[in-house]
């Protein structure tokens, strides 16, 4: 088996249009959760969500940008940054070697969300020709990779809330084995549309907003959390065989160690206890490491009342008594639920809270909630030197429930 | 203005072409223009001309080929006769919609349909206002 490093980070999300911006928001506490202006977020309920910093006329023609849904700008911004990191010269070899993971939970909504407009709000036959390519989900993946000729496999997962996850714990598998030396692995989601909002919204799923302050309206494991705040975004790390980087004389940010992906099949939305603790436990069995031997963990954290004491519980039965000594925080508090991007965009959030000896803290955790007794970082980033490991947790609808693990370098 | 030079400038508004390289026996491949972008074309064409294009769209060699195309398009819409007593026809669109108990239009055609009358835009904003 080879050995797994991260060598390049990117990343688009609420806080910072790049990984180190926003780590460094987050480090500081600050929520990017706001209350939406657009004439059309007035036929919403809850109008709180986290935009991410993000315009995409710098980046694209305007000839491009017909053919390409605001996920897939997310994602190959997310992308670019990514290659450039890890500084990577491509060879033809390198470039039929290397493939793309992908995850996404929603895909190409805002395209989807227009062409239903278009039909059934206008009663117009006039569906923009690209609909189909636009909208599909493997649409940010592809031309990730025909932006950066890349013809090695290109994947796209959808296992909702883990679809990031997923993607990365399946390129890590294959870089593991051997199979490429290189691979883009990351995902995206732009969910932030009235078709996808009202859905959400129906789900009664979404946090109510805080009167005092929107922006702290997702307060996860807090007594007096309502619920979860939808962000859009997108973030992709370059993974790469460990000797490779180094020959190559690449920085690594980190190792990805460990992956642990299980699919509970015990209800369509429900979190599992067993589900959970049983990806933490595979997380760790892959990695070969102890439990005592993680010294954080970036949680799924979603702000809602079911997530958080079962993840709470799924910590407690996989950790034991090293559970209670165990920083967990969730950074949804300030960049909300990023969906099918959420797993990579925390997977980056954890590769810096390593590097940077810093654990990005739990805001809004102001009223303890008795069924969520662990240490949550809360309100504020805490120092932790000497933090070798460190896991991300992403359960999704559906059931599959992923942990990946990460080690210092 | 002919049929060519709607199309011409439709392609220099879209697709950012200098003028000079588009002439009537302009390969599409020289400027280009693929598949997807003929469909894209095709799309604003059926707008602009108030046609509706084959299912399958003729593989075009210049730009010439798009506009003939078209030209042919047109005059076979205007050589369709206008039906002599529309009342008569509308009716069974008009009886659909009375079955499904919708106020919509009952005067649903092939023809392109401009945007959302405001009507129907205010319509769905008080809608919207209830809900809230």
């Amino acid at each position: 088996m080879k050995r797994v490093a991260v060598t390049g980070l990117g990343l688009v999300a609420p806080g910072g249009d790049n990984p180190k911006a926003f780590f460094a928001s987050l480090a500081a506490g600050r929520s990017s959760i706001g209350v939406l202006d657009e004439d059309w977020t007035e036929r919403l309920g809850t109008r709180i969500a986290a935009r991410a910093p993000f315009d995409a006329s710098v980046h694209f023609k305007a000839q491009q940008l017909r053919m390409l849904d605001r996920v897939s700008q997310l994602g190959l911004v997310a992308a670019k940054q990514a290659i450039a990191s890890a500084r990577i010269e491509w060879t033809d070899e390198a470039r039929a070697s290397t493939g793309v993971f992908f995850g996404t939970g929603m895909g190409g909504s805002t395209t989807t969300d227009e062409g239903y407009a278009t039909l059934y709000r206008d009663g117009s036959d006039r569906i923009k020709p690209f609909t189909v390519l636009t909208a599909m989900n493997n649409a940010a993946g592809a031309w990730i990779g025909l932006e950066h000729g890349l013809t090695g496999p290109n994947l796209t997962y959808s296992t909702a809330c883990s679809s990031s996850a997923v993607a990365v714990g399946e390129a890590w598998l294959r870089v593991r084995a051997g199979a490429a030396p290189l691979a883009l692995a990351g995902g995206a989601e732009a969910p932030l549309t009235l078709g996808t909002l009202k859905a959400w919204e129906a789900l009664k799923t979404l946090a109510t907003e805080d009167p005092s302050d929107p922006a702290a309206s997702c307060k996860p494991f807090a007594r007096d959390r309502t619920g979860l705040v939808l962000g859009e975004g997108a973030a992709v790390v370059v993974l790469e065989e460990r000797e490779h980087a180094r020959r190559r004389g690449a920085e690594i940010f980190c190792e990805i160690v460990g992956y642990g992906l299980v699919t509970d099949s015990a209800h369509i939305a429900r979190p599992s206890i067993d589900g959970q603790a049983r990806a933490f436990a595979l997380a760790l069995e892959s990695a070969r490491v102890a439990p005592d031997e993680v010294g954080y963990i970036n949680a799924h954290g979603t702000g809602t009342a079911a997530n958080d004491a079962v993840e709470t519980a799924a910590i407690k039965r996989a950790f034991g008594a090293h559970a209670k000594k165990l920083p967990v925080s969730s950074t949804k508090s300030m960049h909300g639920h990023l969906l099918g991007a959420a797993g990579a965009v925390e997977l980056v959030v954890t590769i810096l809270a390593l590097r940077t000896a810093t654990l990005p803290p739990t805001m809004n955790l102001r009223v303890p909630d008795p069924e969520c007794d662990l240490d949550y970082v809360p309100n504020a980033a805490r120092e932790a030197r000497g933090v070798e490991l460190a896991l991300t947790s992403s359960f999704a609808f559906g059931g599959t429930n992923v942990v990946l693990a990460c080690r210092r370098v | 203005m002919t049929t060519f030079d709607r199309i011409r400038a439709m392609i220099i508004r879209d697709f950012e072409l200098p003028p000079e390289r588009l002439q009537r026996d302009t390969l599409l491949e020289e400027i280009e223009l693929d598949s997807l972008a003929i469909t894209e074309l095709v799309f604003e064409i059926e707008d602009e001309f108030k046609i509706t294009a084959e299912n399958t769209i003729p593989r075009f060699k210049t730009l010439g080929d798009i506009a003939d195309y078209v030209a042919r398009l047109v005059a076979e819409r205007d050589a369709k006769p206008v039906p002599q007593r529309p009342a008569a026809k509308a009716k069974p669109a008009a009886k659909r919609a009375a079955a499904k108990a919708k106020p919509a239009s009952a005067t649903k055609g092939r023809a392109p349909k401009p945007a959302a009358s405001p009507g129907k835009r205010k319509r769905s904003s008080a809608r919207g206002a209830r809900a809230r």
